[in-house]
């Protein structure tokens, strides 16, 4: 089997996978995949150890997690992991918006079999029962697709074939490496008035070696907004995929040139118990980290060099069965599930305007039944007309509960 | 018995399937005239006119053909922005909201031809001064979206909209059910794909004469009256519904546009380029691997078939033109011994293009510069075959698979899958009959 044949065959067996990683019996990352808004290589990565390490997996046990502080990346993002082969596991993940509870590591099938005492007590004891059953049970059903690829899966799980994935992802990222420049750039975000996100980035080849350094020292200690390591991890890895164009060939190889320095317990590198800032955080550092390679590359290094915030927003607005996650930013509107709230006549929107700087939506409540209404992150900017009013009230960060006939209004740009 | 004719017509992006019958013995229907082509190269109208020749020999009597269309041309639309003849009239406060959902999804309308109302604005002259305004934008706009929520217009002011741009000349396709931004789409795109469907009955009527009932394949069958949407979907429903009737559940098809996985069960929401739309559909799934996808060397020196861009214009060198390899020209050894690339690739048998095609190879294997990375052509053919073997299996689950199309010779590399025989224009006829529309 030759690299690309390699290549082909790892696309096949995860083309249903929106967010996935795939390891060996090492651990060694062979490929991954974040399409999702929230990225979780790393995280997953860090959940695979867990399970490996106290619950030993098998082939055809499935075990899921979600807890923050253990290897997961907030509550409504379940974490799969599964063996598909003695040398080979698949770790996924996947929301689910009604899950507002922790789950440690469990194993949810124990060898293709249901763990009915994990069933009775996580599943049937809920009040969404039924949709959280379906739920799992098409998650097993994904990975029983995939058992049958029994040829597929040997060849994907043979130490040879794997030596030489990523014999060759090391060679497309020493490619990459050398097309790009070498050095040091660094800059802050500053959180609020008393914390600071800093991030020295550096390229650099001694001795043979080619390192990427990621270097938060100095960034504050963490108070109220902080997350773990491994998820500001996944956005790096994923920024710096992106910026060297290493596409399908971010494996093992390339991670064991990526060295970050986390202060122990800074806003990088504390675990939130519900992991309520971490999307916002992997953006900033993301950008930041973007910054800082862009800056290294520029022709001209005296242009632009104080970093920008590209601020966004990040809401949600839910009810018993429907769950909406939207963002606006400067370069995407997706109102996920947003039809559907209208279809259902649980909202009735009053505007709903598009222009190419902007956006206005004006929506009321018309259900009788409760809706939540969750900003996850901080969006308002002293410097930018965005507002987020319910009632002609400005709105922050948080949750609130709606009633019939509340009006929100969202103006953006 | 009188003769009399039907014409079946495999309408594709970059080719064309015609056939014609004379189905006097409806159990027997006789086969006149079969030709394909490369559009590219012939124009549709110039096969038309080959079969109008052949049909004015056998049917001197009749200038009132039926033709049966199955198509897959609509695919065209789908890499465009759509909607620059296109006006919107909408609710103050709604312009744009069709692509909120997600805008990265490919626009259906022009901003700068929206015409947004305000209640008190739906008199004749305040129309008339909005359209001067956008004709000025374009003068070629031909066609208007009216989407206006039934609790903000009264029927009187509806009839107003509806008669002021009947009167200007405007094609109207209203929306309805205007507070759901789906069907807003739906409607947008009906109105976005007017001129195609347009274009090719124009074609078909004057070949055949202007009575000529042209029936689509849509998720009902063949119909003379159809939502344009639908259209999009004509070749996989076909398909689909060919799987059916051979008694399968799933399979593959194959041909020199598509490599495709099609699916019994069908779906309301087809996830188009331009954001969901509530139209039936069979469940379909691209494989990895596109015959018109280029073979290059990429941005890390690497050959392979590069994913996504599709060269439709010129085609593939086997064609004739074409400076770009593709992934069809890998195969263009067993390409001469399949009979729609016989067809539809004249020069395929001529020793210069084969030479020209296998250099264009050499010189791509050459251009590789990292020894480590480094791949031979008939590597990378067999990974495609390969590739295409796993991705059928990966679809067809624990079920037997079976492969169809045209180019199921070429592209089913091992033994074991089940292949049934296909011809476009017979199928056709056989579905057409089947649903009494001969």
């Amino acid at each position: 089997m030759n690299f690309l044949n390699y290549q082909s065959h790892l696309k096949i067996l995860l083309k249903n996978f929106k967010s996935c990683s795939l390891v060996n019996a090492d651990g060694a990352l062979l490929y991954s995949k974040d399409n999702s808004f929230e990225l979780l290589t790393t995280t997953r990565l860090v959940a695979f150890q867990i399970v490996k390490k106290y619950l030993n997996p098998k082939p055809q046990d499935l075990f899921i997690l979600n807890d923050p502080e253990n290897g997961g990346y907030q509550y409504s993002k379940i974490v799969f992991i599964t063996c598909l082969n003695p040398n080979l596991f698949l770790i996924w993940d996947e929301d689910y918006h009604f899950i507002d509870f922790k789950i440690p590591p469990t194993p949810l099938f124990d060898q293709g079999r249901k763990n009915e005492f994990v069933w009775q007590a996580m599943i049937s004891a809920n009040k969404n029962a039924d949709e959280l059953e379906a739920f799992f049970e098409y998650q097993k059903y994904t990975v029983d697709r995939l058992m049958h690829l029994v040829s597929l899966i040997e060849d994907l799980a043979n130490s040879k074939s794997q030596q030489i994935w990523l014999k060759a992802s090391n060679e497309v990222f020493n490619t990459q490496f050398n097309n790009k420049a070498h050095g040091t750039a660094e800059a802050y975000f500053k959180l609020n008035s008393t914390q600071t996100i800093k991030l020295k980035f550096s390229a650099e080849e001694k001795q043979n070696l080619k390192l990427i350094t990621l270097d938060f020292t100095n960034t504050n200690l963490a108070t109220d907004i902080h997350t773990s390591s491994h998820v500001i991890e996944s956005a790096l890895i994923k920024k710096i995929s992106e910026f060297f164009q290493i596409g399908d060939y971010l494996t093992q190889a390339v991670l064991d040139k990526i060295k970050v320095i986390l202060p122990p317990r800074s806003i990088v590198s504390k675990p939130h118990p519900a992991g309520l800032y971490n999307y916002e955080l992997q953006t900033i550092c993301s950008q930041v980290c973007e910054h800082n390679m862009t800056q290294l590359n520029a022709h001209n290094r005296k242009g632009q060099n104080t970093f920008d915030y590209a601020n966004f927003l990040n809401f949600e607005v839910y009810g018993e069965t429907l769950h909406a996650n939207n963002l606006i930013s400067a370069t995407q509107v997706s109102l996920q599930n947003f039809e559907q709230l209208i279809c259902k006549n649980l909202i009735k929107m009053t505007a709903m305007k598009k222009t190419d700087s902007s956006h206005h939506i004006i929506f009321s409540v018309c259900t009788d039944n409760p809706l939540k209404l969750n900003i996850k992150n901080n969006y308002y900017s002293d410097k930018l007309n965005n507002q987020f009013k319910l009632n002609d009230q400005l709105l922050q960060r948080g949750s609130v509960e709606l009633k019939k006939n509340d009006r929100i209004e969202i103006i953006w740009g | 018995m009188t003769s009399k004719p039907a014409v079946a017509l495999y309408l594709g992006e970059s080719y064309a399937t015609i056939g014609l019958f004379d189905i006097s013995q409806k159990n027997n229907p006789a086969s006149l005239f079969e030709k394909s082509i490369f559009l590219p190269q012939v124009s549709l109208k110039n096969l038309l006119t080959q079969v109008k020749i052949k049909y004015q020999e056998h049917f001197p009597d009749y200038n009132d053909a039926h033709v049966f269309v199955v198509t897959k041309y609509f695919d065209r639309l789908k890499q465009f922005r759509l909607g620059g003849s296109i006006s919107q009239v909408i609710l103050k406060g709604f312009e744009n909201s069709y692509n909120l959902n997600d805008s990265k999804c490919l626009s259906l309308a022009a901003s700068q031809l929206i015409i947004s109302l305000d209640k008190n604005q739906f008199e004749e002259s305040h129309l008339a001064s909005e359209l001067e305004r956008i004709k000025k934008i374009n003068p070629d706009l031909n066609k208007v979206v009216i989407s206006i929520p039934e609790e903000h217009i009264t029927s009187a002011q509806m009839t107003v909209l509806h008669n002021f741009f009947t009167s200007a000349g405007l094609k109207i396709f209203t929306c309805i059910s205007a507070n759901n931004q789906s069907e807003l789409r739906k409607t947008l795109l009906n109105a976005g794909s007017e001129g195609t469907k347009e274009e090719i009955v124009t074609e078909l009527k004057e070949a055949f004469g202007e009575k000529t009932e042209v029936s689509f394949y849509s998720p009902k069958g063949f119909k003379t009256q159809f939502e344009n949407c639908e259209l999009f979907n004509s070749t996989n429903n076909f398909l689909a519904k060919f799987i059916k009737t051979n008694k399968y559940e799933q399979g593959a098809y194959f041909d020199i546009e598509s490599l495709k996985f099609i699916q019994q069960h069908k779906g309301n929401n087809w996830q188009s380029p331009w954001g969901s739309i509530p139209v039936e559909h069979s469940h379909y799934y691209d494989l990895f691997i596109h015959p018109f996808s280029e073979v290059k060397l990429n941005h890390l020196s690497i050959l392979q078939v590069e994913s996504g861009s599709l060269q439709l214009e010129p085609g593939p060198v086997v064609a004739g033109r074409a400076i770009k390899p593709l992934m069809l020209d890998l195969f263009f050894n067993e390409m001469a011994e399949n009979s729609l690339s016989q067809n539809l690739f004249s020069q395929l048998s001529q020793d210069n293009l084969r030479q020209k095609i296998s250099n264009m190879f050499s010189v791509l294997e050459k251009g590789q510069k990292n020894p480590a990375l480094s791949t031979q052509i008939k590597d990378l053919k067999t990974n495609i075959l390969d590739s295409i073997y796993n991705e059928i299996l990966f679809y067809s689950e624990a079920s037997q698979p079976v492969v169809f199309g045209p180019m199921a010779d070429v592209f089913v590399p091992k033994a074991g899958l089940q292949r049934l025989e296909f011809s476009w224009p017979q199928e056709i006829l056989k579905v057409a009959a089947s649903e009494g529309a001969l």
